[in-house]
C-alpha cells in the first residue's frame, strides 16, 4: 500500500520519465533530524522530500540551463503545490503536433538518466553525473497497434546555445538545493560515480576516462584513459587487506548509440547522433573491467 | 478498424490494377493538388525546390520512415544486414507494387536469404502515411533529397490534414 505519491512531470510533453534513482539519506534540515529521500530527475530538477512522509523539501534546477519551467510551485496553499510552472514556449503540447519547439533544455536524455548519482555521509553532498544538453522536439500524430513499435516525435540533441561541453559532473547541497561544485566535460556524464570515506571521488567519462576528484573541491586528483568510453558504474572492494577501485568500459547506451550501432544520421538515436558526432574521435567500441589498487 | 480494413481493399485493387513488372516511371512532378505532386500517370511524387525547400509529403515520410521503417530497412533508406535498402528498390518498384508490399508483407527466403517483411496493413502510422512514405523514398532513389532531415519544407494544407484525421481517426 503506497503511503504517498509525488509525480515530477505531471503531463509530460519532453519525454522526462521519472526513472531515475532515489538516494536515502538522514540529514539536518534547520536543526531538526529528518529522514530524506533526494532524487535527480530526468526533467533536470533535484528533489529533496521528507521520505517518511512525503512532505516536498526543495526542487532546484541542477543545471542552470533549465528552462521548460520557471519553477516548482512551494506554497503549500497554492491549488498548484509541488507543481512545475511550464513556459508555453517549451510547451510541445501547446505549440502543437508538426511545430518544432527549438531549444528545450534539458534534451529528452534529461539532465541525468539512468547512471548513478552517489552520497557522502561525510561532506552530506551529493556526486552527480549529468548531461548538459538541449534539443529540438517536433511531435506528430501516432496511434497504438500493438506488436509494433510507434514514436510520435522527431529529435535534434545539442549542448546549450554558446556552450560545447555536453556534461558537467557536480557536486549538490539536497538541504538547499545548490550546486556547489561543478566539472565541465566535454560528453554528458554517463557513469555512475563513486563516493568513498576516504574523500575521493570517482566517475568515468564517455571519452573513456576514469577520474578522481576531491570531493570537498571537485579538484581533479587522478585520471586514467581505459580502452573504451565508460557508461559502467564505478565500484570499490577490499581484497585480502587490499583496496581496489574497479570500472567497466564499453561504450553504448543513448548518448553512445551512434558509436555502437553505426549510425551517422544526426537525427537517429532519437537525435543523439548529432550532438554525440565527435566521440568516434576519442574512444573505440570495446568492453574492459579495468581495476586499480591502492597504495600499500 | 473498418476504415482501416477498406483501404487495404482499396490498396490490393490499386495494385492489382497496376502490372507488377511496371517500372516507376518518371518522377517529375506534373501538376499538384493542395500540396500533393503527381507525376503524369497520376502517381504521388516529390517536389524539391531551388532553394531545398522540400514538399509536405517528402519531409512527413522522412518523419513516418524514420519511426516505422528505419529499424530494418536503416536510416535514410540505406538498408540494413537484414532488410533491402529502399533507396535502390524504389529505383524499380513501381507505386503500386510498393503499396501491395506494405500492405501485405513480403518474405524473400532464399539458401542466401531469409528477409520476412510483416503486414503493415493494419497499422495506421504507416497506412494512413503510405504516401508519404513512398514520395520520401521515391526523393531518396532519385538523389532529389540527401540524407538526414530536410532542412526546409512546405507548410501541410489544410486538405493534408483533414485526410489525415479522417484515416487517422482523430477528432
Amino acid at each position: 500500500m503506497a503511503k504517498w505519491v509525488y509525480q515530477m512531470t505531471p503531463h509530460d510533453e519532453w519525454d522526462y520519465d521519472g526513472v531515475n534513482e532515489m538516494i536515502l539519506s538522514d540529514q539536518q534540515i534547520s536543526g531538526t533530524a529528518r529522514k530524506l529521500l533526494t532524487h535527480f530527475d530526468r526533467n533536470g530538477l533535484g528533489y529533496t522530500l521528507d521520505r517518511a512522509t512525503g512532505e516536498l523539501l526543495v526542487a532546484e534546477k541542477y543545471d542552470p540551463k533549465v528552462n521548460w519551467t520557471s519553477g516548482v510551485d512551494m506554497n503549500k496553499s497554492s491549488p498548484t503545490y509541488g507543481r512545475p510552472k511550464v513556459l508555453d514556449q517549451y510547451s510541445t503540447d501547446k505549440q502543437g503536433e508538426d511545430h518544432n519547439v527549438k531549444g528545450i533544455c534539458p534534451a529528452a536524455l534529461g539532465s541525468k538518466d539512468e547512471q548513478p548519482a552517489a552520497y557522502s555521509p561525510d561532506t552530506q553532498l551529493f556526486y552527480v553525473p549529468t548531461n548538459h544538453v538541449c534539443m529540438d522536439y517536433e511531435p506528430f500524430k501516432v496511434s497504438y497497434t500493438a506488436g509494433q513499435p510507434y514514436v510520435g516525435a522527431t529529435l535534434s540533441m545539442y549542448p546549450p546555445p554558446g556552450e560545447s561541453n555536453m556534461g558537467n559532473f557536480i557536486a549538490w547541497d539536497g538541504k538547499t538545493g545548490k550546486i556547489v561544485w561543478s566539472n565541465k566535460e566535454e560528453f554528458s556524464v554517463w557513469s555512475g560515480a563513486l563516493a568513498t570515506a576516504g574523500g575521493v571521488v570517482f566517475y568515468g567519462t564517455l571519452e573513456g576516462y576514469l577520474k578522481a576528484v576531491d570531493a570537498k573541491t571537485g579538484k581533479e586528483l587522478y585520471k586514467f584513459k581505459t580502452p573504451s568510453g565508460i557508461i559502467g558504474n564505478v565500484t570499490t572492494y577490499e581484497q585480502g587487506g587490499r583496496q581496489y577501485v574497479a570500472v567497466l568500459s564499453g561504450v553504448g547506451g543513448w548518448a553512445g548509440i551512434g558509436l555502437a550501432a553505426g549510425l551517422t544520421d544526426p537525427t537517429a538515436g532519437l537525435g543523439a547522433v548529432g550532438g554525440y558526432a565527435a566521440l568516434s574521435n576519442y574512444t573505440a567500441l570495446g568492453g574492459t573491467l579495468t581495476v586499480f589498487a591502492l597504495p600499500q | 478498424m473498418r476504415t482501416v480494413r477498406l483501404m487495404v481493399a482499396a490498396i490490393i485493387l490499386v495494385a492489382s490494377g497496376h502490372a507488377f513488372a511496371d517500372e516507376p516511371g518518371d518522377p517529375t512532378a506534373a501538376k499538384s493538388e493542395n500540396g500533393k505532386y503527381l507525376d503524369k500517370e497520376g502517381n504521388p511524387t516529390f517536389h524539391v525546390a531551388a532553394d531545398g525547400t522540400v514538399d509536405w509529403y517528402t519531409y512527413s515520410g522522412y518523419r513516418r520512415y524514420h519511426s516505422e521503417c528505419h529499424v530494418c530497412h536503416g536510416p535514410d533508406g540505406m538498408g540494413s544486414s537484414y532488410a533491402p535498402a529502399l533507396k535502390d528498390s524504389l529505383k524499380h518498384m513501381s507505386y503500386g507494387e510498393f503499396l501491395a508490399i506494405v500492405a501485405t508483407g513480403r518474405e524473400n527466403v532464399s539458401t542466401a536469404q531469409e528477409n520476412v517483411m510483416p503486414s503493415f496493413g493494419n497499422n495506421k502510422n504507416v497506412v494512413c502515411y503510405l504516401d508519404d512514405i513512398y514520395v520520401y523514398l521515391r526523393a531518396r532513389a532519385n538523389d532529389a533529397v540527401g540524407r538526414a532531415r530536410p532542412a526546409k519544407h512546405d507548410d501541410k494544407s489544410p486538405e493534408i490534414q483533414k485526410a489525415e484525421d479522417s484515416c487517422m481517426g482523430n477528432k
